[in-house]
């Protein structure tokens, strides 16, 4: 039997298996997912190690989510087939790579396909350890793409070092990392690449802002993610970031990339706590914009890549909204943006 | 909807099944309506087993966790909830009565629902009084009733669509 690899194969996300009536099922509070997820795949898988992550080799193969779902195996005709018959309502598609040696060629080889034969947007997800030149980016924007996101992930070196570089043997550099950041930036536009960050792999609140505003300084807006422990993962028992936590770094993300405020005119703990905004935040935080996913935008300006219930069961209260949130939303978003000490958690 | 989607079909046994858009409603038991509500009933002996219908395992899509937490019910309160990747809802008592069994298979893997949910009951309750004199309303038991109801319920995801 032949395996089923890119580029004529790819994984897809549960919700954009489920957009596409490739799985059953509906979202909570009739939500709807703008943006198609797609990552390359391989039999012999990612050659990255991290430590947080579903398709790191080190991770129990009996446990195969990744970011908390199924993500199924599907052809690249069946996909395009049914983008075009139910994918009406979507503005983006985003290709992700891994890190394996022919994750680029097919990447661009997927993108030139949605290119030719859908109207959507496209996104690169892309692994800079493969990526050893401005040209290779450029690449890609030839390809079709019209924004790149980079998965930084972790908010300091150390973090960096600890859980996706040496720290776990894996291959993936910091510098190099930033080095692409500004590579991207610089080929598609600012505000045209995004870096991937995830609160909660141990960093204070005070290192995840600063890292956002060092984003925005380089031309890239952060799309933001909370630490949900992969079963099998070397991380499957630690705790997610609490509400409050996430609930202020969201909003520092909005002010910062919105250019409203800066990261250095914000006050902070001893322990890295954000204790005060750098002016007046009622009126964004009665708006709700800051809470809901940030990511690529569609055809509309307004972000596609929603992820609904990407970063929480759905039974949880939601971290990364999906829509606008409404009143109750927001009583309890304000509830948990002012709580230092895990009362929401205990509430629970 | 297509007219051509629906169909009774013979099943083994002389068992009659009523099948819509590739769904499967069997009459060899009742379905509970209320309140948007989707379950299916049958009688064994005094027992009511109870268990979820075709309908809303498409909706609910591939079941991750499910529970069933109380003993004693009233009709219409929640006696658990199930949980997918992308959803969640309660599980609400068609009658006043006593969880009497809570089958385990179903509660350690949910997935088999979306297997079989018609082999796949999640709990059996014994009523106070009959469900079909108290609920009358809400239970639908012949196929006329059933193909009008899903015919309505797949209209509406539909719409909404």
């Amino acid at each position: 039997m032949s395996s089923k690899e890119s580029p004529d194969y790819v994984q897809i996300s549960t919700a954009a298996a489920m957009t596409l009536k490739i799985f059953p099922g509906r979202f909570n509070r009739g939500e709807r997912l703008n943006a198609l997820n797609l990552l390359v795949v391989y039999d012999d898988s990612c050659r990255g190690n991290c430590g947080y992550c579903g398709l790191s080799q080190s991770r129990d193969p009996d446990e195969n989510t990744f970011i908390r779902v199924d993500w199924p195996i599907v052809s690249m005709e069946d996909i395009l087939a049914r983008t075009k018959k139910y994918g009406k309502h979507l503005g983006r598609v985003c290709i992700s790579m891994i890190t394996h040696p022919r994750a680029y060629e097919d990447m661009c080889t997927i993108m030139k396909k949605f290119r030719d034969q859908t109207d959507l947007l496209i996104s690169g997800l892309i692994a800079p350890t493969l990526i050893r030149s401005r040209e290779k980016v450029m690449k890609i924007k030839e390809a079709g793409a019209d924004m790149v996101g980079i998965a930084v992930d972790a908010a300091t070196r150390e973090l960096f070092r600890k859980f996706r570089g040496e720290g776990v043997n894996g291959p993936h550099k910091w510098d190099h990392y930033w080095k692409v950041v500004e590579w991207s930036a610089e080929c598609f536009g600012k505000g045209k690449a995004g870096i991937h960050l995830i609160v909660g792999l141990g960093e204070t609140e005070k290192e995840m802002i600063y890292i956002i505003q060092k984003g925005e300084d380089r031309g890239a807006k952060t799309h933001l993610f909370s630490f949900y422990p992969e079963g099998g993962s070397s991380m499957s028992n630690w705790k997610q970031p609490s509400y409050g936590q996430y609930r202020r770094v969201q909003l520092a993300r909005y002010l910062i990339n919105s250019g409203i405020q800066r990261a250095e005119d914000m006050k902070f703990s001893d322990k890295g706590e954000l204790l005060e905004f750098a002016g007046e935040v009622e009126s964004v935080i009665q708006s709700g914009e800051a809470f809901m996913t940030s990511g690529c935008a569609g055809h509309d300006g307004v972000v596609a890549c929603n992820r609904p219930y990407g970063n929480e069961r759905p039974s949880r209260p939601i971290r990364n909204f999906a829509f606008f949130p409404e009143k109750s939303d927001i009583d309890t978003i304000r509830q948990q943006l002012f709580d230092y000490s895990g009362d929401f958690e205990r509430s629970l | 909807m297509d007219e051509n989607n629906l169909k009774r079909i013979p099943a083994e046994g002389g068992m009659s099944v009523v099948e819509i858009n590739g769904m499967n409603f069997p009459l060899d038991r009742v379905y509970y309506t209320r309140d948007g509500a989707h379950i299916w009933l049958k009688q064994e002996d005094e027992l009511i087993k109870i268990g979820m219908d075709a309908f809303l395992v498409e909706y609910a899509g591939y079941l991750t966790f499910l529970t069933v937490n109380e003993s004693r019910v009233k009709v219409g309160e929640s006696v658990g909830s199930f949980e997918s990747a992308k959803f969640v809802s309660r599980i609400y008592s068609p009658t006043d009565g006593e969880i009497v069994a809570v089958n385990e298979e179903v509660i350690k893997n949910p997935r088999k629902i979306n297997e079989d949910p018609y082999d796949s009951w999640i709990f059996a309750v014994k009523p106070d009084s009959s469900i079909l004199d108290d609920e009358s309303e809400y239970i639908l038991d012949n196929e006329e009733k059933i193909l009008k109801w899903i015919s309505e319920e797949i209209k509406k995801v539909e719409e909404d669509e």
